[in-house]
C-alpha cells in the first residue's frame, strides 16, 4: 500500500518528517519497506495568465502569446491549439531547463522574440500527457513557481500492511494510526450531495439473490456525466500511488478507494439491460469477459453482477468487459458492497486474477462504510463539475453489522505483557482506535471494536492492540520465572554431532543439497523396480521437473555436487552431507523421514604437495574412514559383507555393512557406467548409512581399560594362503585361536608374486605379545606361538613362509 | 714412581690438548689407563717400592688414575659438544617451504550457525526437538490458525504432495506435535529444514529454521523480550541495539518482529539494511489463543511465547553473503572458507 505524505496531511495534521512518520507507522506495526521522496525538478517554472493571444501574422498554427507573470509581461510564441485568453499554465523562463534536459533560451523565431516557453505536462515530466499546453487551476495566481503552486513536493511511503489489517489498505486507515499515537484529531473528508429528482429509485433497482455471498450492495446514480481527463491534482495523486489514471469517473473510484479502503465499480447504466442489478451466484461453466478482455469460464462458487439478461461483472474482483464506462457515458451506476471474503479469495486464486479490489475484499471491507464510501465518489465526481446525482442511495443490507463486545480485564493485560499500565492510559490508546469503551470504574471494562477492524474479537486481540500503541520497546524485558532444568540433547542430534565432528576431522566439507530431487538424479541410480527408492515421493507442484520429487537416497545429490565442483576444477573432494530421505509407507500419507549420513571421496589421498605422494584414494581409504567413524561410536562388533546389492556401485568393490547382523549401509567405488552418467572421469568412492544405526550406539557407556605395562615383544609371521582366501577369514581364525597374551594382530604386508607360489599369497602379520603380570621370555613366546600356528594353519590351509 | 706418575697425567693432559676426536681420546684412554696402558706398566713396578711407601704410592696412583679419567673424560664431553654444535650450524632447511598439510574438513555455515544458536538456547534449558519436513496440512496450517481461504496463506507460498499434505513452510508444526503430546511446562527449540515456492537471490525453495516455544502459566511478552535479547546479545554482540516491532503471524499475538541495529554501518543505513539502520532477524509472539485451542489445552490455563529465526538469514548477515544459493550450490571453494 503506497501513500503520499502529503495525502495523509489532508486527514491528520503531521508537523514531522517523512522518515520520522515511517519510523512511527513501522514501530506501530505498518512496516515501510520505502520512503521515497518526491521532489520535481521544476526551478524556473513559473505560473502565468494567457492575457491576450494573437495568431502569428505569417506562420499558420503559431500563436503570439503575452503573458501575466505577476509583475512584468512577456511575451512567447507557442505552437499549442488548446490555449484561450484567461487560462493559467506554466512557463519555463529563459535560463530554465527542464527535467528531461532541454535548455529554455530567449529566441527570436519567425521574427518574434520569445522569452521562454509554455509547457505540457509530459515536458514537465508530471505525466504522459502531450496533448497541449497544461493547464493549471483557474484560480491560480501567476508569478508563483509551479512546484510551490501545486504543491508538488510530496513524499511517496510504501507500507507492507500485513493481512489482519484490511483497514489499513487506506489513506484514513494509516492517518489515524498516526493520529492514535500522537493522540490527535482525525478529520474525515466531507461529503456534501447536491442531489436531483428523479431518485435512484425510479430509474433502477437492485436484486440480490445471493445474500450471504453480499450482504450488502448500495448503488448511486449520476446522469449527464461528461467523461473526461481528471483534473491535474487527481491524475498526478493516483500517479504518485502507483495507479494509472483513465478518466474523471474511474479515477474518483480508485481515489474513494485508496482514501476509504472501499473499492467501487462504475457501469455505464445504459449499457445495463433494463438498469437493474442482480446479485448472484454463476452457473457452471458460465461465462465473462473481464475489463482485461479475457474470456473467464466460471464455477457456481463464483459471484455475478448482472443486469436483467446477463453477467456485467465478476463481483469484488474485475468489471465486465461490455458494461464498462467509456468516453460516450453519461449515466454512471455507482457500486459500493461488501463482499464475503472467502468467496472473493477463492474465484481469485481459482482464476488467477488479483486486482486492487480483490486483495481489499478477501481481507474484509468495513460493511458500515459502503454507503459512505459511495456518497463520497458521488459527491466528488459531481463537484468536478460533471454530472447530476439522483436522490436517495439504492441500498440493500441483508445482514445488518451487528458489533461484538469484548470483556477486558486490567491485571490480564498487566500479566500478559508484563508491564504495570494505569487504566486510564489503556482506555486511551483503545479509543484512539476508535474503540468503544464502556467502563464501570472497577478494573474489568467493555470494548467494541469499530466496524472497520474485523481483526479484533477476543481478549488477546484488544491486547495486541494496547502493546502497539503503548510501543513493544516500552515494555521492560524481563526473564522467564520458572527454574531451568538442564536438558541434554537426545541421541539422534549428538550422534549427527559425532558424525560431523569426525568426518570433518578426517578432511570432509559438509554440503547441504536440496531435499528435491528428479529424473536426472536418480533415474542413473539405476534401482530395481522392487527397491522402494525407485519411487520417489512427488511434489504436485515443483518450480521444474528437476526438482520434482524428494530424494529417496542422499547418492543422487551428492553425486552431482562432486561432478559439479570437479567440472569447476576443484580436485580432491571429500564431500559429506547428513540429511533426511523421503520412503512410501504404503498408503499412509505422510511418507517415511529417514536421517543418512553419506560421503564421497575423489582425487589424491593427499593435500597437493611438494613433499607428499600424489596417491589417489581407493577402496580402503573409505572404508577406513568409514571405520573410524564406527570406532568414534565405540561400535566394534561391526562387518563387511559382499556381494552388496547397490546397482549403482562397482559390484567387485564394494559392499554392506552390518552392524550386529542389521545392514546400516553400503560403500564402495562407484559403478563405471554411473560414473559416466555423472559425467565424471574419476574414480569416485562413496558410502551411505541410516543414521539411526549410530545414534543407538552414541550411548554407549566408557568403561576403563587396565592395559599391560610390561614391555610388549612383537614377532613377525608370515602365511602363504590361497589367493582367494579372504582377509576375513585369516582374521577371524586368528582371533579365534589365539592365546590370551596376544594383544594386537596387525596385517602389514600382503604380497603375491615369486617366491610366493603361483596362484597363492602371503600375508604378513605382527603379533604383539603381553603378559599383564610380567615380562615373557623368549622361549614362552615361542611356545605359545607354535602352539597357535598347529592350531590355525590347517584350518586355513596356509603354511609358514 | 711418584714422579713418574705425576709426570703421567701432565703427559695425558699435554696429549689432550691436541686431539679433536672421541676416538682420538678413546686411544689415549688405552694407551694410559688400558690394560697395557702406561698407569698399568709404572703400577707393576709397585711390588720394587718399599712396603711401607706402597699405601700412600697406592692412594697416589688411585688418585692420579682418577683425575686421568676425568681429564679423558671431560674432554671426551667436550669433543662431543663440539662436535654436536657444529652439526647443530650445518644442518639447515627452509623453513619457508609448505608444511605438509593434511587435508581440513569444513562444517556447513548453517551447521555452524544452528549449533551456535542451540548453544544459547540450551544455556536457557531450551531441548532440542525435532519434527516431520512432510506433514498434515493440519500441523503446519489449520491448527496454527491459518485458516482456509484466508490470506495469511498467502505469505507461506507451500509446496503439496496430496491435498492435505505440504512440505513445512516452517518448524512451527513442532509446536501442534509438542503441545498434543506432552503437558506444559517445557521449553522446546525446534531447528530444521522448510520449505516455501520461491526462488531468488533472498529466497529458497528450501531454507532452514530454528523454531522456539515456551509454554507454562503466566509467560508474558516482557519474557519473550528478556529471552530474545539474550540470544541477540550471545549471537551478535552485548551491546546490540534491539527493536520490537508489532507484526503479524497467525499463531502468535500479540505478534512480533525483532530487528538488531545493522552492525556494517552502525545504524547509518547501508545497503545490506536497505537505508533502514535495522536488520530484521526474527518473528515472535505470544502463541495465540486458537493454538492452544486447537491442541486441547484448557482455555486461559497457560501461556506461552514463540519464536522463528531464519539459519540463513543469520549465516548470511554473519558471514557476508549475498546469494542465498551459495549454501546450497556446495563449491568446495565456498565451503572451506568456514
Ligand atoms: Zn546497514
Amino acid at each position: 500500500m503506497q501513500v503520499t505524505l502529503g495525502w495523509l496531511k489532508r486527514y491528520v495534521e503531521i508537523e514531522e518528517s517523512a522518515q520520522e512518520i515511517a519510523d512511527l507507522l513501522t514501530r506501530q506495526g505498518l512496516e515501510v519497506s520505502e520512503c521515497a521522496s518526491v521532489r520535481p525538478r521544476l526551478e524556473g517554472v513559473i505560473t502565468a495568465r494567457v492575457a491576450s493571444l494573437e495568431a502569428h501574422p505569417s506562420s499558420e498554427g503559431l500563436w503570439i502569446c503575452r503573458l501575466d507573470t505577476g509583475g512584468e509581461d512577456r511575451s512567447v510564441l507557442c505552437g499549442a491549439q488548446n490555449l484561450a485568453e484567461g487560462d493559467c499554465v506554466p512557463l519555463a523562463v529563459p535560463g530554465t531547463s527542464l527535467p528531461g534536459g532541454k535548455l529554455i533560451e530567449a529566441v527570436t523565431i519567425h521574427g518574434v522574440f520569445s522569452e521562454g516557453m509554455l509547457c505540457s505536462e509530459r515536458e514537465l515530466e508530471l505525466s504522459e500527457d502531450h496533448a497541449g499546453i497544461m493547464k493549471l487551476p483557474a484560480d491560480t495566481p501567476p508569478g508563483l513557481e509551479l512546484e510551490k503552486a501545486l504543491r508538488l513536493e510530496d513524499d511517496v511511503l510504501d507500507i507492507e500492511v500485513t493481512p489482519n489489517r484490511p483497514d489499513c489498505l487506506s489513506v484514513i486507515g494509516v492517518a489515524r494510526e498516526i493520529a492514535a499515537k500522537k493522540r490527535r484529531e482525525l478529520r474525515f473528508p466531507k461529503i456534501s450531495l447536491e442531489e436531483r429528482l428523479p431518485s435512484s429509485g425510479e430509474v433502477s433497482s437492485i436484486e440480490i439473490l445471493a445474500p450471504e455471498a453480499c450482504p450488502r450492495y448500495v448503488a448511486r446514480v449520476i446522469e449527464d456525466v461528461r467523461v473526461g481527463p481528471s483534473p491535474f491534482w487527481l491524475r498526478r495523486l493516483l500517479g504518485l500511488v502507483g495507479l494509472r489514471p483513465i478518466n474523471n469517473i474511474v479515477d474518483v473510484t480508485n481515489f474513494v478507494m485508496l482514501e476509504w479502503g472501499q473499492p467501487l465499480h462504475a457501469f455505464d447504466l445504459d449499457r445495463l439491460a433494463e438498469s437493474r442489478i442482480v446479485v448472484r451466484k454463476a452457473r457452471d461453466g458460465e461465462r465473462i469477459t473481464t475489463l482485461d478482455g479475457e474470456d473467464r469460464k466460471l464455477s457456481g462458487e463464483d459471484l455475478l453482477i448482472c443486469d436483467a439478461r446477463r453477467p456485467v461483472a465478476l463481483a469484488g474482483v474485475m468489471g465486465g468487459l461490455e458494461s464498462e464506462i467509456h468516453d460516450g457515458t453519461t449515466r454512471v451506476l455507482l457500486e459500493s458492497a461488501y463482499f464475503e471474503p472467502r468467496g472473493i479469495r477463492r474465484t481469485s486464486k481459482r482464476l488467477g486474477i488479483s486486482t486492487e479490489a480483490s486483495y481489499r475484499f478477501e481481507r474484509e471491507i468495513d460493511i458500515e462504510g459502503c454507503l459512505r464510501a459511495a456518497d463520497r465518489a458521488a459527491g466528488m465526481i459531481t463537484s468536478l463539475g460533471e454530472g447530476r446525482l439522483l436522490a436517495g442511495a439504492l441500498d440493500v443490507y441483508s445482514m445488518p453489522y451487528r458489533p461484538g463486545k469484548i470483556r477486558m480485564m486490567l491485571s490480564r493485560i498487566n500479566r500478559l505483557l508484563g508491564t504495570s499500565l494505569e487504566k486510564e492510559e489503556v482506555l486511551g490508546h483503545l479509543r484512539g482506535l476508535e474503540m468503544r469503551v464502556e467502563d464501570d470504574a472497577g478494573e474489568v471494562f467493555e470494548v467494541t471494536p469499530p466496524s472497520f477492524r474485523p481483526d479484533l474479537r477476543m481478549e488477546m486481540d484488544i491486547i495486541e492492540e494496547v502493546a502497539r500503541l503503548y510501543g513493544y520497546d516500552e515494555i521492560p524485558p524481563d526473564m522467564p520465572k520458572a527454574p531451568v532444568s538442564v536438558v541434554r540433547p537426545d541421541s539422534e542430534r549428538r550422534a549427527e554431532d559425532l558424525a560431523r565432528d569426525v568426518l570433518v576431522g578426517l578432511g570432509f566439507c559438509e554440503v547441504v543439497n536440496y531435499s528435491f530431487t528428479g529424473p536426472d538424479l536418480f533415474e542413473p541410480l539405476g534401482f530395481s523396480t522392487g527397491d522402494i527408492r525407485a519411487k520417489p515421493v512427488a511434489l504436485q507442484n515443483p518450480l521444474s521437473e528437476a526438482q520434482g520429487f524428494l530424494r529417496t537416497t542422499l547418492a543422487g545429490s551428492l553425486l552431482e555436487t562432486t561432478a559439479m565442483n570437479l567440472r569447476r576444477r576443484n580436485r580432491d573432494l571429500r564431500l559429506f552431507e547428513l540429511g533426511r530421505v523421503f520412503l512410501h509407507r504404503g498408503d499412509e500419507a505422510l511418507p517415511e523421514e529417514r536421517k543418512m549420513l553419506a560421503a564421497v571421496m575423489v582425487g589424491g589421498r593427499y593435500a597437493e604437495g611438494w613433499n607428499q605422494p600424489d596417491d589417489s584414494v581407493d577402496f580402503f581409504d573409505l572404508k577406513g574412514a568409514l571405520e573410524t567413524l564406527l570406532d568414534a561410536f565405540r561400535i566394534e562388533s561391526f562387518e563387511w559383507k559382499r556381494p552388496e546389492q547397490n546397482s549403482y556401485l562397482h559390484p567387485g568393490c564394494s559392499g554392506g555393512i552390518l552392524i550386529n547382523t542389521t545392514k546400516i549401509g553400503c560403500a564402495g567405488r562407484l559403478h563405471p557406467s554411473v560414473q559416466e552418467a555423472f559425467g565424471m572421469e574419476e574414480e569416485v568412492y562413496f558410502f551411505e548409512i541410516g543414521l539411526e544405526a549410530l545414534a543407538s550406539h552414541v550411548d554407549h557407556p566408557l568403561r576403563y581399560r587396565p592395559f599391560a605395562r610390561r614391555p610388549p615383544v612383537e614377532r613377525d609371521l608370515a602365511l602363504v594362503l590361497d589367493e582367494t582366501v579372504p582377509y576375513s577369514r585369516v582374521i577371524d581364525r586368528m582371533r579365534e585361536h589365539a592365546d590370551p597374551r596376544v594383544t594386537a594382530i596387525e596385517l602389514f604386508d600382503l604380497y603375491e608374486g615369486p617366491p610366493v607360489p603361483e596362484g597363492k599369497q602371503s600375508m604378513a602379520f605382527r603379533i604383539t605379545y603381553q603378559d599383564p603380570s610380567r615380562n615373557l621370555t623368549d622361549e614362552e613366546i615361542n611356545k605359545i606361538q607354535e602352539a597357535f600356528l598347529s592350531r590355525l594353519l590347517p584350518g586355513l590351509g596356509a603354511s609358514l613362509r | 714412581m711418584r714422579e713418574q706418575l705425576l709426570a703421567l697425567k701432565e703427559e695425558v693432559s699435554k696429549a689432550l690438548g691436541s686431539v679433536t676426536t672421541e676416538q682420538e681420546v678413546d686411544q689415549l684412554r688405552t694407551r694410559y689407563l688400558g690394560r697395557k696402558g702406561s698407569l698399568t706398566q709404572i703400577l707393576r713396578r709397585m711390588k720394587d717400592v718399599p712396603e711401607e711407601e706402597r699405601p700412600v704410592l697406592g692412594n697416589l696412583a688411585n688418585q692420579i688414575k682418577q683425575e686421568v679419567a676425568g681429564l679423558l673424560d671431560g674432554r671426551r664431553a667436550q669433543i662431543r659438544d663440539e662436535e654436536r654444535q657444529r652439526k647443530v650450524r650445518e644442518e639447515r632447511i627452509d623453513i619457508s617451504l609448505p608444511g605438509r598439510r593434511p587435508l581440513r574438513g569444513a562444517y556447513h555455515p548453517l551447521t555452524l550457525v544452528t549449533r551456535e544458536i542451540i548453544a544459547v538456547f540450551q544455556g536457557m534449558g531450551f531441548e532440542v526437538v525435532e519434527g516431520p519436513e512432510i506433514d498434515l496440512d493440519f500441523y503446519n496450517f489449520e491448527a496454527l490458525n491459518f485458516p482456509r481461504d484466508h490470506p495469511a496463506r498467502d505469505m507461506q507460498d507451500t509446496f503439496y504432495v496430496a491435498e492435505d499434505v505440504v512440505l513445512r513452510t516452517h518448524t512451527s508444526n513442532v509446536q501442534i506435535h509438542t503441545m498434543k503430546a506432552r503437558t506444559p511446562p517445557f521449553r522446546v527449540l525446534a531447528p530444521g529444514t522448510v520449505y516455501r515456492c520461491d526462488s531468488d537471490t533472498t529466497h529458497s525453495p528450501m531454507f532452514h529454521q530454528v523454531e522456539g516455544f515456551l509454554v507454562d502459566r503466566d509467560v508474558s511478552f516482557a519474557q519473550l523480550k528478556g529471552v530474545l535479547a539474550v540470544f541477540c546479545q550471545a549471537l551478535f554482540s552485548p551491546d546490540v541495539p534491539l527493536r520490537f516491532r508489532p507484526s503479524f503471524f497467525p499463531f502468535t499475538e500479540p505478534s512480533a518482529e525483532v530487528d538488531i541495529g545493522c552492525f556494517l554501518c552502525r545504524g547509518a543505513g547501508c545497503r545490506v539494511c536497505s537505508q533502514t539502520g535495522w536488520l530484521e532477524i526474527l518473528g515472535a509472539g505470544m502463541i495465540h489463543p486458537e493454538v492452544f485451542k486447537s491442541v486441547g489445552y484448557h482455555r486461559d490455563a497457560y501461556t506461552g511465547f514463540a519464536f522463528g529465526v531464519g539459519i540463513e538469514r543469520i549465516a548470511m548477515l554473519k558471514y557476508g553473503i549475498d546469494d542465498i544459493r551459495l549454501f546450497f550450490e556446495n563449491d568446495q571453494r565456498f565451503l572451506r572458507q568456514f
